[in-house]
């Protein structure tokens, strides 16, 4: 009887509040889809600074005849100081920095550039002789960019060395600041989640004052007529996670897997179906958690007789 | 030793706004076996709180509540609940019964938080023959009549068998004759040892109790 009793009790609660009831699975749903959304973005930043900090290059650029920036006065780099370069990179002291280093022509940049922008306008504009040539350094450890922009900014010749992870925070930024405002928007929709839960619970208990004073002076402890109520904010709380890793899931299977992976035409740095399987119990854990704290809160008051 | 103990309690409760209320001050109290002790006095008195710092349910604002001797200062609500269980009957005003249950089953919910609902059926219709509504037992509350429901109150009060049985106005809505009746059903379980707490202001139970504290 006592288990019958308290799930008995909590499906009557769920039933004489139903309207309530599919608010707060409505306002958990959303909620939690953002908290998913947020986790998923930053799983996704994480892999893309795995995959791309390790492809990302130190190019080291030279003078053309039309630069005028850095150590360049509008004339192409010598052989000699490109091999001066070269030399450098050889050198005792980058060495053991560089993993390899190749050096682009401007006829291999030209070609490059032409795939790249194949569809623009500007691809008709640009000659191989406004391209620079450069070396393509790969570091072993791509944080020690710093020490080859430090020895090579000076060198004849140089006109730039640019550390390809520079244009590549930008793009994380931009990931981070949308995964701020996801879980900026998780976290007011968690506080409407939890009042929404807690009043719910009060209205339920308010409805049912009569029957908890009885079970007060029959001797039922606290916890015992608490169950019920908890229960009820749970289970409501339950379905609402459960509809949000729905959710995930269909969002890395549809937009991720199938519109995103077709647009970029890459799947490895990709989230996948792994990882939202790892959001859908953080979801679960987190929307019953919440649920039982706001639900033992708001009942509270009800147990004094 | 007595089975409940009164000492200099008092009951204050704060309003927010205005000043405190004081319902009692230094009030004493002490109930032995087989007596009956009536709480008498206008409604708004404060009867029923006094019945509720005696019942635990409540804690005083000073002074202390001791039941055989036990001083329930400092003890836990969990642990309170847990020795009323079986030192206290309680039958509240009216006698409230849960609406979705039958007369049976309302008898058996004190036993239901220690999981001896089987155990005690027995005793529990045991409970409604003497009583009188033995017949009623499968009928939920709203079949029920005034007086019915207030017997099957009792015998949810009685199911445990506690050595105390604290009853609030029980006479309240019912008519002279059924009335007398609860008063003679009282005066039986002093006879059976249990110690009974009353708050009335019926002037039958006032006479027919054996000691008596007077609120103004």
């Amino acid at each position: 009887m006592r288990l019958g009793l308290i799930l008995g009790e909590a499906g009557n609660g769920l039933r004489r509040n139903v309207s309530m009831v599919i608010s707060v699975i409505l306002v958990t749903f959303i909620s939690l889809t953002f908290v998913g959304a947020a986790i998923l973005l930053q799983m996704q930043i994480g892999q893309m600074k795995d995959y791309w900090y390790d492809r990302a290059q130190v190019a080291i650029y030279m003078c053309t005849d039309f630069d005028t920036t850095g150590n360049c006065t509008q004339t192409e780099a010598t052989p000699a100081q490109i091999e001066a370069v070269k030399a450098q990179l050889e050198s005792a002291t980058l060495a053991p920095y560089v993993e390899k280093f190749e050096f682009e022509t401007h006829e291999q940049a030209f070609k490059n550039f032409q795939t790249q922008f194949s569809d623009q306008p500007i691809a008709a504009f640009v000659t191989p002789d406004t391209l620079p040539q450069s070396f393509r350094v790969n570091l072993f450890n791509p944080n020690d960019a710093d020490v080859l922009i430090e020895s090579l900014s000076g060198s004849a010749g140089v006109q730039e060395v640019a550390d390809q992870r520079a244009y590549l925070d930008q793009i994380f930024a931009v990931l981070n600041a949308a995964s701020a405002t996801a879980i900026g928007i998780a976290v007011l929709m968690l506080i409407a989640a939890v009042l929404l839960i807690a009043t719910t619970i009060r209205l339920s208990a308010f409805s049912r004052r009569r029957e908890l004073g009885i079970m007060r002076l029959v001797g039922a402890s606290n916890r015992f007529i608490q169950t019920p109520f908890i229960l009820e904010g749970v289970f409501a709380s339950f379905i609402g996670s459960i509809l949000a890793g729905g959710a995930i899931v269909a969002i890395v299977q549809f937009f991720v897997k199938g519109v995103l992976a077709q647009t970029l035409q890459t799947t490895t740095t990709l989230v996948g179906l792994s990882d939202a399987l790892i959001v859908v119990p953080i979801l679960i854990v987190v929307g019953a958690l919440l649920a039982a704290a706001s639900a033992s809160v708001a009942i509270s008051r009800y147990l004094k007789v | 030793m007595f089975l409940v103990e009164l000492n200099a309690v008092t009951i204050r409760y704060e309003r927010a706004g205005m000043p405190d209320l004081e319902i009692i001050a230094g009030c004493d109290l002490a109930l032995a076996a087989g007596t009956m002790h009536c709480l008498a006095g206008r409604s708004g008195s404060g009867k029923t709180s006094i019945l509720l710092v005696a019942a635990g349910l409540v804690r005083p604002t000073a002074g202390e509540v001791a039941w055989s001797g036990e001083s329930l200062s400092g003890l836990r609500d969990d642990a309170i609940t847990e020795l009323r269980r079986n030192h206290i009957g309680y039958l509240d005003q009216g006698g409230v019964l849960v609406s979705g249950l039958t007369a049976l089953e309302n008898v058996l919910l004190p036993a239901v938080p220690g999981r001896r609902v089987r155990t005690l059926e027995r005793r529990a219709r045991e409970l409604l023959d003497r009583l009188g509504v033995g017949s009623r037992a499968a009928h939920r509350p709203d079949q029920l009549s005034v007086g019915e429901r207030q017997r099957v109150a009792f015998a949810r009060a009685l199911l445990l068998e506690p050595p105390v049985l604290m009853v609030d106005e029980p006479t309240a809505s019912l008519d002279r004759e059924t009335a007398d009746g609860v008063i003679e059903l009282l005066a039986g379980l002093t006879d059976d040892g249990i110690a009974v707490l009353t708050a009335s202001h019926d002037e039958h139970l006032i006479a027919a109790a054996g000691s008596r504290t007077i609120l103004a």
